[in-house]
């Protein structure tokens, strides 16, 4: 069964019929062919598949493409703009934040939302956003870093 | 080289990381790109006695039942138990590769 769906991906408007069983992962992935959005584990565990909808972190693969009708989404291509790093971007890159970088769409799309919310968090803080984002190359110490020197 | 020492160097790739932009394997999408799926027995040690493939056979081009090695449009497919299926592609005979 397919619906038609409107959303705003990265500042952009689509209107798309998908099947209702495809995620929100796949949809980005596949039909608009952003794939900075991770499939990681599918299964809600990793963290790599995270997409801001409506400004908050959600994980894509566990949220139907159908639910996202009406919504606003932003993903890892859609927070540098016109050349520009996003703050959270640059600081990842002067850090050395970044090892193998399949953690890291998610990552700063997580530490973007958070210092959104909180502007001055603690390292406690920052561990707890970040704590369903698995980075495999262990490398989670300037990613802290990068994101409580914002 | 002596610009460099003793000072932090940027990831040379860190830019297409942090904005997404780098391709890992999965994010390749190439024309006429085949797509293979291999089925695993569900029970550890279980031998396979017997393969129903009308139903797979009546949507997908190509299911080839391993064990064995086959190639699918030039490329390699090793299989060391299981079973694949296919669309597209040409599959040799099993263990013929190598």
């Amino acid at each position: 069964m397919n619906s038609v769906i409107s959303l705003r991906v990265n500042g952009q408007d689509y209107r798309r019929e998908v099947p209702a069983n495809i995620t929100l992962l796949e949809f980005i992935r596949d039909t608009l062919n952003l794939t900075g959005a991770k499939k990681g584990c599918d299964n809600g565990d990793c963290g790599t598949c995270t997409v801001l909808l409506d400004g908050k972190p959600v994980l894509s693969c566990l949220m139907l493409a159908v639910e996202a009708d009406g919504r606003e989404v932003l993903t890892i291509e859609g927070i540098s703009r016109g050349g520009e790093l996003h703050p959270v971007q640059q600081s990842f890159v002067d850090h050395g934040a970044i090892q193998c970088g399949f953690c890291t769409p998610g990552m700063v799309l997580a530490a973007k939302a958070l210092l959104e919310e909180n502007p001055a968090p603690t390292e406690g803080e920052v561990r707890e956003a970040i704590k369903g984002h698995i980075c495999r190359c262990t490398g989670y110490d300037q990613i802290v870093k990068a994101i409580k020197d914002l | 080289m002596a610009s460099m020492i003793g000072k932090p160097v940027p990831l040379i790739d860190s830019l297409e990381k942090v904005t997404g932009g780098l391709k890992y394997g999965s994010d390749f999408k190439l024309p006429g790109m085949l797509l293979g799926k291999v089925l695993r027995s569900p029970i550890p040690h279980g031998r396979i006695l017997h393969i129903d493939a009308s139903k797979a056979r009546a949507t997908l081009l190509q299911v080839v039942s391993a064990p064995g090695f086959f190639t699918a449009g030039g490329c390699f497919f090793g299989l060391a138990s299981g079973y694949a299926l296919i669309p597209g592609g040409t599959p040799t005979k099993p263990g013929g590769l190598f």
